[in-house]
């Protein structure tokens, strides 16, 4: 447990933020949570389907 | 006879409208309300009792003149502090924001304005819309007027608290993953999510840009559709602002009240809340018991399959958290103790989140965006409960992860109109929310099926006992 609040102390500098040390096992459990949830969403795609998340131009006129 | 305090923006309107409320009367009866109340609540950060009293003898003069502008004119209306106000502090609550006074209104605020409503208060809300019902912020959470034990939930907290305790007839919320809904739902009240683009947000402090809703809360989904006939309109100053026409929304209403819902198709997405996030008994029996009401006001009723309920809550946390990050990232960076501990989690976690993740999300969005289309072919509205329970203890910090108990979220992600009404009560005496969902630009179907639902099932005669101590009885 030691060692990981230490790695995840680590993960958080090296983004450029800090935390107080008492709200780090909490936003630890945070993290786990939110990193299950992006996995989900990294599924098998055709490449052919890119076009369906694109930005849209304002109609002419 | 109703007390002032109790009755409906609607009613308070036509009191007004005859002649037989004066707005300077009305404002002076809300500010008494809040002073006297709210220091068991905590909905109010800042009361504007001052302006208010100009603005409402404004409305009382250009209204004796012949000049009334409309349903709003005369009434007071609290924001959630995220809404701009010129000249007035707007900060988020959120100590981070303390000395922020906008140069200007909100585009909703002068929209508000224009309709001659009173700005009565700036209203509490979870820090930046996302911490949480949070002790260390430089003002208290608010309190659930049902039981001040409770979490009104939010993040629109004092709009929802401020409405169901009488202090104001009408608030502004906003909600990014259900925060009009939620806490409409948890308060008794009800909430309206506009279709994405129909309310600019111009002015509002962001949380999460492709998500972020502005709308009104109220105690009837009537008083919401005078409301977002104020609110409705092209506005530049929004890249999201979509130049369509503003929906009918009175003669929706009006056409309700005379034809019931005959002809209306509901759909039902009943696996949300009994296999995908199960809701507890009493808010199943409220659903079973409006869906029996909604046939019997003519509406055909049949279950809708869409994807599971958690597919759209992932897409919407990870795109919420990583706007979210984006937005406040250099202050988190800078300055990370100006926030309270609940904010500073929630809004530094779309750090850990890769650009990968976040296309993933929006890539997921666009297939359940199509999915919803495609069922509201079929259907008119989709119903389900707001809330899989009543409100809980305050302050309780499993409201902060990702299962938290409301079905909202979908219609963030589709941008589709939802709004949320009262359909009971439990046997504590909590509040228990519907939510009705519609297609794109038709908000004013789905208020008048909530003022309709209202309406059969009689929730809007009960209000907490907290509010109704020691008040003398005006009308």
């Amino acid at each position: 447990m030691t060692r990981d609040i230490e790695a995840f102390r680590q993960r958080l500098a090296a983004l450029g933020l800090r935390l107080p040390e008492a709200e780090l096992p909490a936003m630890m459990q945070t993290i786990v949570e939110l990193e299950a949830a992006a996995r989900t969403l990294r599924v098998p795609r055709d490449h052919a389907e890119e076009p369906a998340c694109c930005f849209r131009l304002p109609p002419p006129g | 006879m109703t007390a002032l305090h109790f009755e409906t923006l609607a009613g308070l309107s036509g009191l007004i409208e005859a002649g037989r409320l004066s707005p300077v009367e009305l404002a002076r009866h809300c500010i008494a309300r809040v002073r006297a109340l709210d220091g068991q609540l905590n909905s109010t950060l800042l009361l504007l009792e001052e302006q208010a009293l100009v603005e409402a003898r404004a409305a009382e003069a250009e209204i004796a003149a012949g000049r009334r502008r409309g349903a709003l004119h005369g009434i007071p209306i609290g924001l959630k502090d995220l809404y701009e106000t010129a000249g007035i502090p707007t900060t988020g609550h959120s100590a981070l924001f303390r000395e922020h006074v906008p140069a200007r209104d909100a585009t909703a605020v002068a929209r508000l304005r224009a309709a001659g409503a009173t700005i009565l208060a700036k209203l509490a809300t979870w820090e930046f819309a996302i911490g949480g019902s949070s002790f260390d912020l430089p003002w208290p959470p608010a309190r659930n007027p049902w039981d001040p034990s409770r979490d009104p939930t939010g993040s629109s907290t004092g709009s929802a608290v401020a409405v169901a305790a009488g202090l104001m007839p009408g608030t502004m919320g906003t909600d990014t993953g259900g925060s009009i809904r939620m806490p409409a739902a948890w308060c008794g009240i009800a909430g309206h999510k506009p279709t994405y683009g129909l309310v600019s947000r111009a002015g509002v402090l962001p949380l999460a840009v492709s998500l972020d809703h502005a709308g009104p809360m109220a105690w009837t989904a009537e008083d919401c559709a005078l409301m977002m006939e104020a609110l409705c309109g092209h506005d530049p100053r929004d890249p999201a602002s979509a130049a369509v026409p503003a929906p009918d929304f009175r003669g929706a209403i009006a056409e309700g009240r005379d034809r019931g819902l005959a002809g209306l198709r509901v759909g039902v997405v009943r696996h949300f809340y009994e296999t995908d996030l199960p809701c507890e008994p009493e808010v199943h029996a409220a659903t079973e018991a409006s869906l029996a009401a909604l046939r019997a006001l003519g509406a055909s009723v049949r279950d809708v399959t869409l994807s599971p309920f958690g597919d759209y809550a992932v897409a919407g946390m990870v795109i919420s958290r990583a706007e979210s990050f984006a937005l406040h990232a250099e202050w988190l960076r800078a300055t990370p103790e100006l926030y309270g501990e609940y904010g500073r989690r929630r809004l530094m976690a779309g750090a850990f989140l890769s650009a990968a993740d976040y296309i993933n999300a929006q890539r997921q969005r666009g297939r359940l965006l199509a999915e919803m289309t495609a069922a509201m072919r079929d259907v008119d509205v989709l119903v389900m409960p707001s809330s899989r329970q009543t409100a809980g203890p305050l302050g309780e910090e499993s409201m902060l992860h990702g299962t938290a108990p409301f079905y909202a979220r979908p219609f963030n992600l589709t941008g589709f109109p939802a709004v949320s009404v009262c359909n009971g009560f439990s046997a504590e005496g909590l509040p228990i929310g519907f939510q009705i969902g519609g297609r794109p630009f038709e908000d004013h179907l789905v208020l008048k099926v909530g003022d309709a639902l209202e309406r059969a099932l009689g929730t809007r005669g009960r209000r907490p006992a907290l509010a109704m101590g020691g008040m003398e009885v005006v009308a």
